[in-house]
């Protein structure tokens, strides 16, 4: 009876619990659906960006000695470089990593821009000999250096960086390699990996409505799998140097699964030839159910979602196939004369020399840009990499090839483009931003005197960018005195430098001229775009300004 | 009628019975950690702290013994997982070939390790070791051991990449303190951990979980035919 007392308050707070519970949620969705409504409303209105960008990321993978690229050819600076890699070792023997400022194999002189380079550690820099055309890139201002770029936490200088106990975070495990490819590629060093700032750009740029056209995924590999394009919901595309890898038996000239059946779109079912080729393949899309996915019949005719997440992955392939070698269809002679013309070719008759990796990566970014109309993305990031950066032995004779492929490689770039531009009467290379990244310099002490010896692993190197809105010409960024156990050197004498950019400051500019249209952000995006990207840009700069010494693009281009 | 006995009485009695066993558990669940540990006589001044085994109620994790360095180097260091087994560590280094081996052999492939020999400790107390290892391979296969100690008791390898800092690293100038290499010992020299040849080791940091250990060999020349690689362990175990 006590509790019969209370039963009526209980029955009727249990009512008001389950009334109110109902009436939050329907009036929960009501707004949700209101909220969407609004949201699609604003997408719809946003205007479509016109013109066409393509971001290239080149990976350096091993950690590039830019030391040995970009060379301090006179002041402190140069002092500095001499002492770590003399110019006499012995018996008049330069070091067999020394880089001298005349005579043979000398350092290419740069031309320095009205005012000079603005470094106050050294008033001419040069580029390895084995970069002539790096050398003919910048002096015509297409090309540009940012010196001293590495991951960071936060700020950090020498004194805070030997405290003990250190104060100022770094980036953890320094000098190893996967821990510093995935910290650059990701521009979060101090977080558990899980999306790339390619992938984040991508996924804010898609929610954007930036590319309401596309056709194929708006981060395209041609290096394989990375962390860079891994993004929340952007899927990255792998590209080989050969164009796409469709199955075999129902390819022909015009392209993949050509021999077998026409894709008139995506999502649309293919009508297959009256071939022995194209019942085949009717079969095996029978078999694996992708036709049915196809004329987007779906989920009442799957068992199990793992069945159909699969076959939407393979749905998903079997339509980038078909829409990357349509882009591939266009002729390529012009991309393929450049790039071999890059690497010695005679011309005519003579034989065409074998491409390294690398140039024949950027052959098909190339390619793809030139296909850009079958893609249907206005904007575009491509991933290409370079191995072979880790030079703790036979550096040069290993460093001097790699810097050598490297500059023909960004030569045939150039002129393909510029070749792809001509055809179609066009400016792509205005449209068009290459940056490099590695996982790290090296140290500007060798490991040894003899031939046969290299770099260790060392932190803040020396980074390229490149393309029609690089402000050439210039070195950007603060290039360090190159003084052991002082400056900008860890804890050790061996000319590692602590980085004055972090990742985020330089590539957030690259960033930022990607996510823009003149001097303005797209169209639903702004500076917090920005930071949802780059998400620890604000302990090292204001995100919404890019630092005066970092103003490598033209946004007027 | 016997009066009935208020609820609170009877919640108050089922509290104290479930305390009582706690209690009782806890007591004879503490005092069966050690075992699972071999505790090796040695004086008391050396001996660090002992944990409980990790199947007790968690415990705070206790101090560090006595500090010996601005960084807190203490060799039997506590981790969140427990104790950081220093006698293992202390066995792998103990089986490092040094330069004096060499010497007196004459011929690495010689040395003859039959016998326990005695080496000094980081303590400076003299000791029965075990037996060092016969070939500067299975060196290069303990300072291997010797990373993997430290990684497992530190989340990941030691940052860096010269020796001397690795040695750094390892003797405790890390964040959590942890060391696994005493602070002096015959292969420690200048900083430097040497091989058996006099050569400093080389280290190559791949990632959190993987250094690579390379030995100049015989030859005391690094990137030559003899040197002697970490890596190449497991494609000889698979040959074999």
């Amino acid at each position: 009876m006590k509790n019969r007392k209370h039963q009526d308050h209980f029955e009727s707070r249990r009512n008001f619990l389950c009334k109110s519970a109902c009436a939050s949620l329907g009036i929960t969705s009501v707004v949700n659906t209101l909220a969407h409504l609004q949201l699609t409303q604003s997408v719809m209105a946003q205007s479509v960006p016109t013109d066409y960008k393509s971001m290239i990321c080149l990976f350096l993978y091993g950690g590039n000695d830019a030391n040995n690229m970009l060379v301090p050819l006179d002041g402190e600076a140069r002092t500095n470089y001499n002492s770590a890699r003399p110019a006499d070792i012995g018996g008049g023997v330069p070091h067999p990593i020394h880089l001298p400022v005349t005579g043979t194999n000398a350092a290419l002189a740069l031309t320095a821009p009205p005012g000079g380079f603005g470094q106050t550690t050294a008033t001419q820099f040069g580029v390895h000999y084995n970069m002539p055309n790096v050398r003919n890139l910048f002096n015509n201002g297409d090309l540009a250096f940012v010196a001293n770029v590495g991951t960071l936490v936060q700020p950090i200088n020498r004194t805070q960086y030997i405290a003990v106990p250190r104060t100022v975070p770094v980036p953890p495990q320094l000098f190893s390699h996967s821990d510093q490819q995935l910290q650059w590629q990701s521009s979060l060093p101090d977080r558990p990996f899980q999306t790339g700032w390619g992938g984040r750009a991508a996924d804010i740029m898609m929610q954007a409505a930036v590319n309401p056209d596309s056709k194929v995924s708006m981060n395209i590999s041609i290096a394989g799998q990375n962390s860079y394009q891994v993004g929340g919901s952007t899927v990255q595309y792998s590209v080989s140097t050969s164009g796409v890898v469709a199955l075999s038996g129902y390819n022909n000239s015009s392209g993949p699964y050509a021999a077998a059946a026409t894709y008139p779109d995506n999502f649309t079912l293919p009508s297959y030839t009256a071939t022995d080729a194209g019942r085949q393949l009717r079969a095996l899309d029978t078999i694996t159910k992708l036709a049915r996915m196809q004329l987007g019949v779906t989920d009442q005719h799957y068992q199990h979602h793992l069945e159909e997440g699969y076959n939407e992955i393979m749905r998903r392939a079997r339509d980038n196939e078909s829409v990357v070698g349509a882009a591939l269809t266009p002729a390529a002679t012009a991309i393929n004369d450049a790039f071999d013309y890059a690497f010695g070719w005679a011309g005519g008759a003579a034989t065409r020399p074998t491409l390294p990796d690398v140039a024949s990566q950027l052959k098909m970014v190339v390619r793809l840009m030139q296909g850009r109309g079958s893609l249907g993305n206005k904007r575009q990031i491509f991933f290409v990499s370079m191995n072979g950066f880790d030079t703790h032995q036979n550096q040069p004779t290993d460093h001097n090839n790699l810097m050598g492929n490297l500059d023909k490689a960004l030569k045939g770039f150039k002129d393909a483009i510029d070749a792809v531009s001509l055809a179609e009467g066009s400016s792509l290379w205005d449209d068009t931003l290459l940056f490099t990244h590695s996982d790290f310099a090296r140290t500007l002490q060798p490991n040894g005197n003899e031939t046969g010896s290299g770099t260790d692993h060392g932190w803040g190197g020396h980074q390229i960018v490149m393309g029609g809105p690089v402000i050439g010409q210039r070195i950007y960024g603060s290039f360090p005195n190159l003084a052991r156990a002082d400056g900008q050197d860890v804890d050790s004498n061996r000319g590692r430098w602590i980085p004055t950019l972090a990742v985020e400051q330089y590539a957030s500019v690259a960033a930022k001229w990607f996510m823009s249209s003149g001097t303005s952000y797209l169209s639903g995006l702004s500076s917090s775009s920005v930071s949802t990207v780059f998400p620890n840009l604000g302990r090292f700069q204001t995100v919404g300004s890019i630092p005066s010494n970092l103003g490598f693009v033209d946004f007027n281009v | 009628m016997m009066k009935r006995l208020p609820p609170w009485s009877i919640h108050l009695a089922f509290a104290l019975v479930v305390g009582g066993i706690a209690v009782v558990g806890w007591r004879f669940a503490g005092s069966g950690g050690e075992r699972f540990y071999y505790i090796e006589p040695r004086s008391s001044a050396s001996r660090g702290p002992q944990d409980p085994a990790l199947c007790v109620l968690p415990t705070v994790p206790r101090p560090p013994p006595t500090v010996d360095s601005p960084f807190g180097i203490h060799l039997f260091a506590t981790t969140p997982l427990g104790v950081l087994r220093p006698l293992r560590a202390m066995a792998i280094v103990d089986q490092l070939g040094i330069p004096e081996m060499v010497s007196a052999a004459h011929s690495p492939t010689t040395v003859t390790t039959d016998a326990p020999v005695s080496v000094a400790s980081s303590a400076g107390e003299n000791r029965t070791a075990v037996a060092p290892n016969e070939s500067s391979l299975d060196d290069v296969q303990s300072v291997v051991m010797l990373l993997e100690e430290f990684r497992r008791a530190f989340g990941a390898m030691p940052t860096g990449e010269l020796n001397d800092e690795i040695v750094r690293r390892l003797q405790g100038e890390n964040p959590k303190g942890i060391a696994v290499l005493p602070k002096s010992h015959p292969a420690i020299r200048e900083g430097e951990l040497i091989d058996r040849f006099g050569t400093p080791y080389r280290f190559h940091p791949e990632s959190a979980w993987v250094t690579t250990v390379r030995s100049a060999g015989p030859d005391k020349k690094m990137w030559t035919g003899d040197d002697i690689l970490s890596e190449n362990f497991t494609a000889e175990l698979v040959q074999q």
